[in-house]
């Protein structure tokens, strides 16, 4: 059962991501989440301590919407191919507002510098992560690979956001990037 | 494009980069481009064709951005390495506003069909001008190449744009990234 505070930052993602940041209010989210008026000013005091807390909460979607429901990814090529391949895919699809917020965010970011330190502590998170997962699935350069793959992915689903592929197969796109990556499969004990 | 409505058009542009969407209203345009109060209206009577310009003007822009150097682009992965870094360098400077009005109008296609076929025909042009110096440049697999720089080059602005990497040298990263595709050259 999510807690108080997860259900009111979803329900800050999807405004954020349906109607901009302009549209990010305490009392806006005390309406989508369908909580007392107030409630989101008692968790969150500040306009920057809700901002906050939805980049806490990006890091646990996003990275969920790697490992899938069983929370695991294979140490192997294919399966980075294949946790990164679903990502896309929700990104694209079904979590399109956590897609969209991020990039309000992001955008906030460029134009409000005193958000940069959240947001790059964020990203440390999730490179520190994701740095122990392809290293484990055999990469020789981590971090070579994870700049080309994580900037590669970012770029895909810009780009399928706008104009969606008619069939897109994102995990045999990044499956043929990795193969140019040269890894070394990892050998099973 | 006129002088005069590609003018307005880059003001409205400032508009979306700066306030996002919302901000772009007629009278908003007139006031930022310092012209008589409907003059936005007269060369954009709708607000759909006010965001069909600027969404346009933006296409335009980032094209220009891309082929920016000219002709003068040598085809080898030297050559493309610094003509994307030089992309990527003016989408984080010069040209920041065209970038940021690039992901408001990005977000605004994917709820509204009807932009998508602006950035359909954007899009293809760039592509074929980008398409054939890569092959030129002797990728063993050009369009699957392209398709991997092109989406490393916008992932990379994004993620610069918002967390800049101190002395960022995007030729170089090209460069790796090129080298880990397997070129040979010409």
């Amino acid at each position: 059962m999510a807690d108080r505070r997860t259900v009111l930052l979803d329900a800050a993602v999807e405004i954020v991501g349906t109607h901009g940041m302009r549209g990010l209010t305490h009392r806006a989210v005390d309406a989508s989440a369908g909580v007392p008026a107030g409630s989101t000013s008692n968790c969150f005091r500040t306009r920057e301590a809700l901002i906050l807390g939805i980049v806490e909460r990006f890091i646990v979607r996003e990275r969920a919407m790697v490992t899938g429901p069983h929370d695991g990814v294979d140490l192997s090529p294919d399966g980075v191919a294949t946790a990164l391949g679903r990502f896309v895919h929700l990104a694209v699809g079904p979590d399109r507002a956590v897609t969209l917020a991020r990039y309000a965010i992001l955008v906030e970011t460029a134009q409000n510098t005193g958000l940069r330190e959240s947001m790059a502590w964020g990203a440390d998170q999730v490179d520190t992560w994701a740095l122990g997962l392809i290293t484990g699935a055999g990469s020789q350069h981590p971090e070579r690979d994870l700049g080309v793959l994580a900037n590669y992915v970012t770029g895909l689903v810009l780009h399928e956001l706008a104009l969606p592929s008619a069939d897109l197969d994102a995990r045999a796109r990044i499956r043929a990037l990795i193969d140019t990556l040269g890894w070394v499969t990892p050998q099973l004990p | 494009m006129g002088d005069r409505s590609a003018q307005l058009l880059d003001a409205g542009l400032e508009l979306v980069a700066t306030e996002g969407l919302g901000g772009l209203t007629h009278d908003a345009v007139d006031a930022l481009a310092q012209v008589p109060a409907g003059s936005t209206e007269q060369w954009f009577p709708t607000r759909e064709a006010l965001v069909q310009g600027v969404t346009q003007r933006c296409i335009e822009r980032e094209l220009q951005m891309a082929t920016g150097p000219g002709p003068d682009i040598e085809a080898s992965p030297e050559g493309i390495a610094g003509a994307f870094g030089h992309f990527v360098l003016r989408a984080l400077g010069e040209d920041r506003a065209v970038t940021l009005a690039r992901y408001a109008l990005h977000a605004e296609a994917a709820r509204t069909p009807a932009l998508r076929e602006f950035y359909a025909v954007g899009a293809d042009t760039a592509d074929t001008w980008a398409l054939d110096l890569v092959r030129r440049a002797g990728a063993p697999h050009p369009e699957r190449d392209y398709g991997i720089m092109a989406n490393y080059v916008t992932g990379l602005v994004f993620h610069e744009l918002a967390l800049p990497t101190p002395e960022f040298d995007p030729a170089d990263r090209l460069r790796v990234l090129i080298d880990a595709l397997g070129w040979s050259g010409p």
